[in-house]
């Protein structure tokens, strides 16, 4: 029992993400009002309170890979292990190049060819997010598509990133969004590449992996295949730090893409809602901020003295 | 900035010639020479030494030499060299796609790794004469090579800036909570 209970606790160990710890707090904080009605029962309370919000800090139904446990997997990657199935003998290395096919899923990449054939199907993904659950769902209904290169050392994958419904149609533009995944075996280690393609010379991203970390080299019988996955909380944190989310990033700025609601990224007509509340020593601060900010204050100060003139 | 200069000058391709006379008789593919450039920058610029070719992970015992090793380009789609710095080893990876040459530098202690991705077929103009009939654009491939494939990985100075004050930047991927390199007003 305990060997089972420290590998639900290996698979996703401690979450990198708030959402767990903020309901923790929230049951803690439910905890403490019960607790000052019974004062005399609060030892004993306490202390079977604290081993029931154990058992349910994980997820039952976990959204992506960093909250997946033993028990309970994000159901595109139960979709996506059922197409290999059939497959259990594939290398460590190869299991681990699905499991960073599916993160680039889940940071809104498609594979090209599969882009091409899904493409009326799948949804718009804004430049502030990249999470689509339905995206990564449909996605994840059929095989990966990828080649296996340079004697079985390699595998290599076209990769292009979704956007919002604004996603320009220009070929020049398109292929900013294009990249290259290269995972590339060397010994005990994986090493991933996301390279914009040529004629870029945008930079590209690559992280080393330990591939025994995160795939057991054993397969237990009769076990989902997932369960030979380790540490995906860690995977899939290194690999959207470094990796994933960088590239899309660096391609919306590319694009000029506002990346995050922001006050650069307004229709223009509320910039002269938000800016009319400011006074003339305030509009000039925010002249200075810069050449965007500079340009909307200067129309509402216009505006102004017209007005004024009317 | 000190490397983009550094790279302009005559004397900084003092010695390539040389390292060129040695593989001539091999260089048999356009990416070949992209990657002898960036031996070139190694082992002259940064005081690499090479010690073989393969992808073994330990530490050799002997000191490298600057000269690239015997087949080093008998693959015709991939690089493996390796290279000693400071009894630290690194890897120097090429592989051949159908377009491109993606290489990657990997510091074996600390498995840090990096890439370039560069298109043999519109960087390298022959594959016989000078450097500037090699490939035009050299000063600008080594300031690529610094910038994306050496810094992140490699902490230590180049031989230019030994007796520069200042101090390198620090890689722009280093503050997870940045996007993009830093703005200023204007």
């Amino acid at each position: 029992m305990s060997e089972v209970k420290s590998e639900i606790e290996d698979i996703a160990g401690p979450s990198t993400s708030g959402e767990q710890q903020q309901q923790q707090q929230n049951e803690q904080q439910v905890v403490a009002t019960k607790d000052k009605k019974n004062p005399d029962l609060v030892p004993k309370k306490h202390r079977q309170r604290l081993t029931e919000e154990k058992k349910s800090s994980f997820e039952a139904n976990p959204l992506i890979l960093e909250h997946a446990n033993l028990e309970s997997v994000p159901e595109h990657l139960e979709k996506l292990m059922k197409q290999y199935e059939e497959n259990r003998k594939m290398p460590a290395a190869e299991w681990l190049t699905l499991l960073i096919y599916l993160l680039a899923l889940e940071c809104g990449f498609v594979e090209e060819e599969i882009y091409a054939q899904k493409r009326h199907l799948l949804q718009p993904v804004p430049s502030f997010s990249s999470f689509h659950a339905l995206n990564v769902r449909l996605l994840s209904e059929q095989p990966a598509k990828y080649e296996v290169l340079f004697n079985d050392t390699a595998y290599s994958m076209r990769l292009r990133t979704l956007l919002d419904k604004h996603a320009p149609g220009e070929t020049s533009l398109v292929a900013a969004l294009q990249t290259r995944l290269m995972a590339i075996t060397l010994g005990d280690q994986l090493m991933v590449t996301l390279s914009p393609v040529p004629p870029s010379k945008q930079p590209g991203y690559s992280i080393s992996l330990s591939i025994g970390r995160y795939v057991l080299s054993i397969q237990a019988k009769n076990k989902p295949v997932y369960h030979r996955f380790r540490k995906l909380n860690e995977l899939s944190f290194e690999l959207k730090q470094n990796v994933f989310q960088p590239m899309r990033s660096q391609q919306l700025m590319q694009m000029e893409h506002k990346l995050q609601p922001s006050l650069l990224g307004l229709p223009d007509e509320l910039y002269h809602e938000i800016f009319r509340h400011l006074n003339k020593s305030q509009l000039n601060v925010v002249a200075k901020v810069n050449r965007q900010l500079k340009f909307y204050s200067k129309e509402v100060e216009r505006k102004r003295l017209q007005g004024g003139r009317g | 900035m000190e490397s983009a200069s550094a790279a302009k000058t005559g004397d900084f391709f003092y010695g390539w010639d040389l390292l060129y006379k040695t593989v001539q008789s091999d260089v048999d593919k356009k990416s070949d020479l992209l990657i002898a450039l960036v031996h070139f920058l190694l082992t002259k610029h940064y005081n690499f030494r090479c010690v073989g070719i393969g992808d073994d992970k330990t530490l050799p015992e002997e000191e490298g030499s600057e000269l690239l090793p015997d087949n080093w380009n008998d693959d015709d789609t991939k690089y493996s060299l390796r290279y000693v710095h400071d009894k630290m080893l690194y890897l120097l990876l090429g592989h051949i796609t159908e377009d491109a040459l993606l290489i990657n530098l990997m510091d074996i202690n600390t498995k840090k790794v990096s890439n370039i991705c560069v298109e043999p077929e519109t960087l390298v103009a022959a594959v016989k004469g000078g450097i500037s009939t090699l490939m035009p654009s050299a000063s600008e491939i080594v300031d690529r090579y610094r910038k994306e494939l050496l810094d992140p990985v490699f902490t230590g100075n180049s031989r230019e800036v030994t007796t520069q004050t200042t101090t390198s930047t620090r890689p722009s991927g280093s503050d997870p909570l940045r996007i993009g390199e830093p703005r200023r007003g204007g």
